[in-house]
């Protein structure tokens, strides 16, 4: 008997743990390391409420002076405005020029795009993922 | 020593179970999933299906049947970002990567809203991947005997008791029939069933028989959509230009490939 519930036990938690995996498994996580989220400072080039997928550019500057040109790929607009943000507001927060910190997972192939996680601002304000392989809370 | 053990499993099921509920949290709050429940239910009529829903169902099952060896040579040159044979998306084929037309039934499956509007002699479907309205006719005209392929197919619905059964005929084979490659020929014959099982919750079931394609029908697993009483049908398109655009800027670069 008990050893007939430990097999039930064991396949439940086989099954649970395969199962977010699965979920997991999308288009866009695919092209990204999602085990390892990397945090880099930098200047916004540009913003782009794009569909389907919204983008953030920016430049990080190493302390040789090295500018190396980054990317994140962020959610689509729908999705944006659906967790109650406008476009407007997007833009006004990432500001050409504006100093950002940018966390997100990175490219498996090195190259410096990330899948967007989050975003903080000088002053401290923050913007989230609403989503998708990015969001980390 | 047993008891310990057991102990030990039934705390790491129960930690299993608290992860997968946060997943399930985050997969909603992400909008894919977008699964949210609705208010309690309340008394309903079977025969109204208006209103907005949401599923992300993907595909209709999780094992398609045998494929023919035409099914097979498709379903190869189909090389998906989705599932278990995915691949960075610049290295797939997926249409959706240029914007090309979802088709059907893969654009049920997306996960985004759709709202089914009822009007006389049709009901239609508005998605909001994309604004694709879908029209389904009730006047009791005939499916066409031989239907020009087109992305949506044509489609026919009548209701046998509270199941509203929609047939459709004449799909353009470019369009894959789910996110993972799974193809279909323009021969493909997609019955689906319709069951609102009370005022939040719909209950659909497809079946597809493409011969040419599968040696024996798919019939899917039951599907749900949940009511999303406060939603509204938002403007979400793909647009090829700033596709383009992303797939210079972040997708080839992130899948490894080197912009010409």
């Amino acid at each position: 008997m008990k050893n007939s519930l430990m097999v039930v036990l064991l396949v439940a938690i086989g099954l649970l743990s395969i199962s977010p995996l699965a979920l997991a498994h999308h288009g866009t996580g695919i092209s990204y390391d999602l085990s390892k989220l990397v945090t880099v400072k930098g200047v916004v080039v540009k913003y782009a409420w794009s569909n389907p997928h919204s983008q953030l550019y920016f430049d990080v500057t190493d302390e040789k002076g090295s500018v190396e040109h980054w990317s994140a790929e962020m959610n689509a607009p729908g999705n944006i405005e659906r967790a109650g943000f406008t476009r407007r507001q997007m833009f006004d927060f990432f500001k050409p020029g504006s100093e950002v910190t940018v966390s997100g997972f990175r490219s498996k192939y090195g190259a410096p795009v990330v899948v967007f996680s989050k975003a903080v601002l000088a002053d401290g304000r923050e913007f989230k993922s609403q989503g998708g392989p990015g969001q980390i809370d | 020593m047993r008891n310990p053990l057991m102990r030990v499993f039934t705390g790491l099921l129960v930690v299993l179970l608290c992860s997968s509920f946060t997943l399930a949290q985050r997969g909603q709050r992400g909008g894919r999933g977008g699964n949210r429940p609705a208010a309690p239910s309340v008394p309903h009529d079977p025969h109204d299906l208006s209103g907005i829903w949401r599923g992300n169902p993907q595909t209709l099952s999780n094992q398609p049947p045998p494929m023919t060896p035409w099914g097979q040579e498709q379903f190869k040159a189909h090389i998906p970002s989705y599932g278990p044979r995915a691949v960075p998306p610049a290295q797939g084929n997926d249409p959706t990567g240029k914007c090309d037309p979802l088709g059907y039934p893969r654009t049920l499956f997306f996960g985004r809203p759709f709202e089914i509007i009822p009007i006389s002699g049709r009901v239609l479907q508005l998605f909001e991947w994309g604004r694709v309205m879908r029209e389904i006719w009730t006047d009791g005209q005939q499916l066409p005997k031989e239907p020009d392929p087109k992305w949506l197919g044509t489609a026919v619905g009548k209701w046998e008791g509270d199941i509203f059964v929609i047939d459709s005929v004449g799909f353009d084979e470019r369009a894959w029939l789910d996110h993972f490659g799974n193809p279909h020929s323009e021969s493909m014959h997609l019955q689906e069933r319709y069951h609102r099982l009370d005022r939040d919750t719909l209950e659909v079931t497809l079946t597809i028989d493409d011969p040419m394609t599968y040696t024996k029908p798919w019939v899917s697993d039951k599907i749900t959509f949940r009511l999303q009483p406060n939603e509204r049908i938002r403007e979400e398109f793909c647009v090829p230009s700033e596709e383009e655009s992303f797939n210079q800027g972040v997708r080839n670069p992130a899948g490894g490939v080197v912009n010409k």
